[in-house]
């Protein structure tokens, strides 16, 4: 185990220095025209609806994670068990085992679970967070059925220092620093967020009669995580090496129906990726990405005397060539291969090893046109193999204005290794979940103003349900078939008059996911909507600038959701309010941002999963320093 | 103005009426009504009593919410009758609801230490009890008042039922720390504590129910092996008296007294005659809880957790195995109790 480790870390580790051994010259090339795993094509003529969350105007400041991100986002359905705990996402009816998350290019999903912890991830390490619930696997690959969030942490730009402190209610405290710096043709971007949180916040305890105010305890959380990113920028090529390293101890609270005073859950998560992107002509880009993870969860509770260990690798190379003979006739292969092992105190799993091939193209048909069909085929050595496709189109209805877009697509997601490879239960005959998705929507486009609409619909086949057989035994099959459709809106708008910038942003998202059969004798579920799945989820962000002050209030309501899939249990609607302003003081060595934030002004009380209370008013101190 | 003060006047008197008995009205009629108990999804808080009136064949979901305001708790796992009052054990709260089966309405809340996992509970005093743990070697002596757990005692596995009969505790070793399935009931000294023996039996004992001097007791079987059974000990001498092996696992007991049968959960439901000797498959259908009703005929209350998430299903089965009707359920339903 310890050789594979190894290995995979040299390669990662010696690349860069082999091909840092060539040319030097300092002219850089645009990522995008160099990066072979994307289009050279501006997003306005894309066949999708993608969003940039920017983590720094993000009212948490640098103690967002990357949940909290998407908790202000409509398409994203955030599910999180109060601060501190984990935090995943969903997306237009789906799972947040079929939303996939790529950091720099390599899946992060976990491995046993199939999804992925995004209260794991600093915000404030990233550069960039894309959401994309339009395209599915024939872009992204496997688990992208119901979207994708990609996070970025790219080297660039100016050179800059920042440290900064940050002091929140129930005892947050959070020290971020964050470094960019420029040395011939290296770039180096350097970041580090410590968070310690003791999450003692007060809830309004309905356990008891007369309902009383309590603390929650056992909530706390400490977490260390870093990031570097070298990247070496040639004339024709570049190479970069990026690092994640993330230690976090939990303590695991449990609803306020049985709190756990002991329960806790450590991760030590290391992510290390490598790439080299080469144009090679002017036709031809090709780039070569090879990868290493591993990801340590304990989960340990002796009151119910389980102690779960577990440490999942994950290691792979892939290569990507983009012949473009000009911007409007563009064609991109990919091929890569991929390797995961497990070593777990709850079973013993063979390791999977996964190839791919994939095509996609942009081929402008009309002057207006523009079509992106793709293709791929992964093959798994343990389960079915998969294939996906899909067709995109942008129709450029009124120059540079009016966009319209539609896509179809088909899309999978592989069992998890607790799918199949628990104890006793698990099923090997498993097949990778399938979705076909169809969208349509226009996307105006006027100065700072954008508007967008999107309806969706999809249905999942071969869904991944565990259910009792006839003993009582759960098990996974894949019997679960579900219809998703609704409605999606966006729009931005920004204005500035002499040093004044204000800009605002609504999305509303309209959900009807449903249980397109029954999924076993006597269940009478057909038709209901999914548990935790809400009709409605708005969102809205009004930001004010003015000199060296800011503002900015956010605003989200979700709408009601059941707690199960017969809809006997309703969570009420979440209205949340948050407000920060900040105060920016120029001084000759550098910038002091001094920043206050109240979070859930109204001090609603609510839970995003039933029985998990959320803070309620929560104020927020910060200062940066930028240098 | 006339006619309201009329109806004001009127309505105190409609109140009357109603409350004061019809003197052709007979308790004796009454076919009363059945508490169902919902165990509810671990960590979602959805234990639960639903009520059953026989008379009227409405169901009201929720009574110990309703009646007192706040939740029941988490993993609702077993209730005993002792004295007038209910004791309601709730697993994963780790506490002890003790209500007036009558109203539903909270006497008192038994809390344990976080490390207790109780299952059952035997009382051997109007003030004192035992109660089982799953995930502790233990069983715990507990003032029925208080809550204080006053004494422990080892008795090596984690334990599912427990009974008293004659001055003895008797617990079902059930689950062992790694695990595994345990084998045994263990014998105890009620009044001291101390541990008289251990019984050997049937891998996996769970579920008891007390028939004179006779315990019987189902054994689940290991895990995957289908070597569950029915277990008999006589409580005076403390001996096994025999272990029935039904090559299939077990997760279920009633007694029907009518014609001296057991009512076991085993791949569906099994009538096994304690005359005879006799199994008889009723129903191929799996249930997660069961009891016998015997007022005019044999029907057998059969819990129907379905997928344990969505809301469980009640039938009611005649002795051939014929259901006679059905009604909603809370979430997980698994155990009955006539008043």
């Amino acid at each position: 185990m310890f050789k594979k480790i190894t290995l995979a870390t040299l390669i990662c580790c010696l690349l860069p220095l082999y091909t840092h051994s060539q040319s030097t010259d300092t002219l850089k090339l645009p990522e995008i025209q160099v990066f072979a795993d994307r289009f050279d094509v501006s997003e306005r003529y894309r066949p999708d609806f993608i969003q940039h969350l920017f983590a720094e105007i993000h009212v948490k400041g640098s103690r967002a994670t990357v949940g909290d991100l998407l908790q202000n986002n409509h398409r994203f359905l955030l599910r999180s068990y109060g601060p501190g705990a984990a935090q995943t996402a969903g997306s237009q009816g789906y799972s947040s085992s079929q939303v996939k998350v790529i950091w720099n290019g390599m899946e992060i999903n976990h491995s046993m679970l199939g999804l992925s912890d995004l209260s794991l991830i600093p915000a404030a390490l990233l550069s960039d967070v894309i959401v994309n619930s339009t395209l599915g696997s024939s872009e992204y690959g496997a688990n992208a059925l119901g979207g994708t969030i990609i996070l970025e942490n790219n080297v660039g730009g100016d050179d800059y220092f920042i440290a900064g402190y940050q002091y929140a209610s129930y005892g947050n405290k959070s020290s971020h620093f964050k470094a960019n710096k420029k040395l011939g043709n290296w770039h180096l971007n350097l970041g580090l967020v410590h968070m310690n949180q003791d999450n003692s916040f007060k809830f309004n305890d309905i356990t008891q009669n007369p309902a009383t105010i309590r603390r929650r305890t056992n909530a706390g959380r400490n977490i260390t995580s870093g990031s570097m990113n070298l990247r070496y920028i040639a004339s024709n090529w570049i190479n970069s090496t990026a690092f994640l390293v993330t230690n976090s101890k939990a303590e695991i609270p449990g609803p306020i129906v049985a709190p756990s005073t002991i329960a806790r859950q450590d991760d030590v998560i290391f992510r290390i990726n490598n790439m080299t992107a080469l144009q090679v002509s002017k036709v031809l880009a090709a780039n070569f990405r090879t990868h290493f993870s591993s990801h340590q969860l304990d989960f340990i509770d002796r009151n119910s005397n389980i102690e779960s260990l577990s440490q999942s690798y994950n290691t792979g190379s892939e290569v990507n060539f983009r012949f473009s003979k000009s911007q409007k006739i563009q064609t991109r292969f990919r091929l890569g291969v991929d390797y995961t092992w497990l070593e777990t105190s709850e079973y013993e799993a063979n390791p999977l090893f996964h190839s791919y091939q994939q095509m996609n193209g942009l081929y402008t048909i009309t002057p207006r046109l523009r079509a992106y069909p793709s293709i791929r085929y992964d093959q798994y050595d343990q389960f079915e193999n998969a294939i996906s496709y899909g067709l995109g189109l942008n129709y450029e209805l009124w120059s540079e204005r009016l966009f319209l877009i539609a896509n179809i697509n088909r899309n999978y997601s592989p069992p998890t290794y607790n799918d199949l490879y628990w104890p006793v239960l698990g099923n090997r005959d498993l097949r990778p979940e399938t979705a076909n998705k169809i969208s349509t929507g226009f996307r105006y486009h006027l100065d700072r103003f954008v508007f967008s609409s999107e309806y969706f619909h999809s249905t999942i086949d071969n869904g991944i349900l565990w259910l009792p057989d006839i003993r009582g035994h759960f098990r996974p099959n894949n019997i679960n078939e579900l219809v998703n459709s609704g409605v999606s809106v966006d729009t931005k708008v920004g204005v500035s008059y002499g040093r004044t910038n204000i800009s605002g942003q609504f999305g509303w998202t309209y959900l009807e996911a449903r249980l397109k059969d029954n999924r076993y004798p006597g269940e009478s579920n057909k038709g209901n909507q999914l548990a935790y799945h809400p009709r409605n989820k708005v969102t809205a962000e009004f930001t004010f600038a003015y000199q060296n002050i800011s503002s900015v209030m956010n605003y989200q309501m979700i709408g009601e959701r059941y707690t199960n899939d017969s809809n006997s249990i309703v969570l009420k609607p979440v209205h949340l309010l948050d407000v920060s302003v900040n105060y920016n003081i120029a001084q000759l060595f550098g910038e002091i941002d001094i920043g206050a934030a109240i979070l859930n002004v109204t001090d609603h009380d609510y839970e995003l999963i039933r029985w998990y209370p959320m803070p309620g008013r929560t104020y927020q101190f910060s200062i940066n320093l930028k240098l | 103005m006339k006619s309201i003060n009329l109806l004001l006047l009127l309505i105190p008197f409609v109140f009357i009426a109603s409350c004061s008995k019809s003197p052709n009205s007979n308790d004796e009629d009454s076919k009363g009504s059945v508490l169902i108990f919902n165990q509810g999804g671990f960590n979602k808080g959805e234990a639960s009593v639903s009520v059953y009136d026989v008379d009227t064949e409405v169901v009201t979901h929720n009574a110990f919410l309703t009646r007192n305001n706040r939740p029941l708790g988490d993993v609702f796992q077993s209730a005993s009758e002792i004295g007038v009052h209910l004791y309601l054990v709730i697993n994963n709260s780790k506490k002890i609801e003790v209500v007036d089966p009558a109203t539903l309405a909270s006497i008192r809340t038994l809390n344990l230490p976080s490390h207790i996992s109780p299952r059952y509970l035997a009382a051997i005093s109007a003030t004192e009890g035992y109660v089982s743990s799953l995930f502790t070697n233990y069983v715990y002596r507990l003032n029925l008042i208080t809550g204080a757990i006053s004494d422990s005692v080892d008795v090596g596995a984690g334990s599912e039922g427990i009974i008293y009969a004659n001055n003895r505790i008797f617990v079902a070793r059930n689950l062992n720390s790694d695990f595994s399935t345990a084998h045994g009931i263990t014998v105890i000294v009620a009044n001291s504590g101390l541990v008289e023996k251990t019984i050997p039996t049937l891998p996996g004992p769970s579920i008891m129910l007390l028939n004179n001097n006779d315990l019987w007791v189902n054994a689940t079987g290991e895990w995957g092996m289908n070597n569950g059974g029915l277990i008999r000990v006589n409580t005076l001498t403390r001996e096994l008296v025999e272990n029935i092996e039904m090559n299939a696992s077990t997760n279920g007991l009633a007694y029907s007294r009518v014609d001296n049968s057991l009512i076991v959960l085993s791949n569906g439901i099994v009538k096994y005659s304690i005359n005879n000797r006799t199994q008889n498959k009723i129903s191929n259908r799996n249930y997660y809880g069961i009891k016998v009703y015997e007022k005019d005929e044999i029907i057998i209350y059969a819990a129907d957790a379905k997928n344990y998430s969505d809301n469980g299903v009640i039938r009611w089965i005649n002795t051939n195995g014929t259901v006679v009707d059905s009604i909603t359920a809370g979430i997980v339903p698994f155990g009955f109790h006539f008043r």
